[in-house]
């Protein structure tokens, strides 16, 4: 098999696994939007390798490999700063909730439910 | 008197479960004509910032209030669970804009009821309604979910006890929207989903937060896409169906 022949397949692995992610609800659809354009990149380059010399001619990097390399590094901070920012959103309102969920418990108290568990 | 009787327990199980957010303007008269047909109402605000909550109790309704935004869909599985919790047996949603008539609801729930092949939702259908860029939503969602069903995009719909059980799962409960990840989930259960054309009414004040404009459209139709290609039925699960 040649490298193009195995990175075509590659790229189609990885978009079939997004796919059955988002089919088993393990993954946020939207988030899928990033790992198919990932997908796609990898088919794309692998049937027109020339395109990654293009690049690098166009940027000033004489040695197109790097290109590539600086590129995966570059998409993988862009994702995990996404991904932070994700969270932290996700932290306010699970903080929010905490909050709320306290008050709700010490309304409860004040009504004279039974025993509120503390854990 | 014995028709009377039933009609009075049908309505002791039914609720109603209306998404509200930013609706002061006309959830009231909504939840004031839903409680005289002797309707159980929870409206679920989604984090308003004018005084739909209020409005909505005053009027009657049970309020449950997010403590963020969290979406439409988020919303009416809220009151969903809240429903199936209170042991309700059937379930209607509607808009709380005034698009959706409190008159078609008996209508809804008479073919729900009906005695032969009994569907599991009935939904309240209008394709008349909605400009070109719903209309190209619909064709194109339609072919790519493979769901056989006009309007896919109606809020109006009566759940009985089982598609309740269904949408209210966590497995739901990621989904952004109300249409095609639930619909696809209610197929794929193999529950019956039946359509009846009902009217609709042009929106009271404010607009369609999804088609209000083409890039939310496109996110719209990026994420009913994805969902659709990967959760609808392919023959291969048909036949693993067939063998079990």
């Amino acid at each position: 098999m040649s490298i193009s022949g195995f990175l075509v397949g590659l790229g189609l692995f990885v978009a079939l696994m997004i796919f059955l992610l988002i089919r088993r609800d393990r993954l946020v659809v939207m988030h899928s939007v990033w790992w198919l354009g990932i997908a796609l990149m990898i088919v794309v380059l692998a049937l027109f390798p020339e395109l990654v010399d293009l690049g690098a001619k166009a940027v000033g990097i004489s040695y197109p490999p790097s290109l590539l390399f600086m590129s995966a590094i570059l998409i993988l901070v862009i994702k995990l700063l996404l991904s932070d920012i994700d969270r932290s959103h996700d932290r306010r309102r699970l903080l929010l909730l905490a909050q709320k969920v306290s008050m709700l418990e010490a309304q409860l108290k004040e009504e004279g439910h039974t025993h509120v568990d503390n854990e | 008197m014995v028709l009377k009787a039933k009609q009075n327990a049908c309505s002791e199980r039914t609720v109603v479960v209306i998404p509200a957010r930013n609706e002061s303007l006309s959830i009231a008269k909504l939840v004031t004509e839903l409680k005289r047909q002797h309707l159980a109402v929870i409206v679920v605000d989604d984090h308003s910032t004018d005084t739909t909550s209020e409005e909505a109790a005053r009027a009657g309704a049970q309020v449950l209030r997010l403590p963020f935004h969290a979406g439409a869909w988020f919303a009416m599985q809220t009151g969903l669970r809240a429903a199936l919790e209170k042991g309700y047996q059937v379930a209607i949603t509607m808009d709380a804009d005034g698009q959706h008539s409190p008159e078609d609801i008996p209508r809804l729930i008479s073919v729900l009821n009906r005695e032969d092949d009994q569907p599991n939702v009935v939904i309240g259908s209008c394709i008349e309604r909605g400009n070109r860029r719903r209309q190209l939503a619909w064709r194109v969602l339609r072919w790519l979910s493979g769901l056989d069903l006009a309007d896919m995009t109606s809020g109006f719909r009566v759940y009985d006890a089982k598609a309740m059980a269904v949408v209210a799962d966590p497995s739901c409960t990621l989904i952004e929207y109300q249409d095609i990840g639930i619909l696809l989930r209610l197929s794929q259960s193999r529950l019956k989903l039946e359509e009846l054309p009902v009217e609709m009414q042009s929106r009271a004040h404010g607009q369609s937060r999804i088609f209000k404009s083409w890039s939310t459209v496109l996110y719209y139709l990026t994420y009913s896409a994805l969902l659709s290609v990967s959760r609808r039925q392919y023959a291969s699960d048909a036949l693993l169906q067939k063998d079990q």
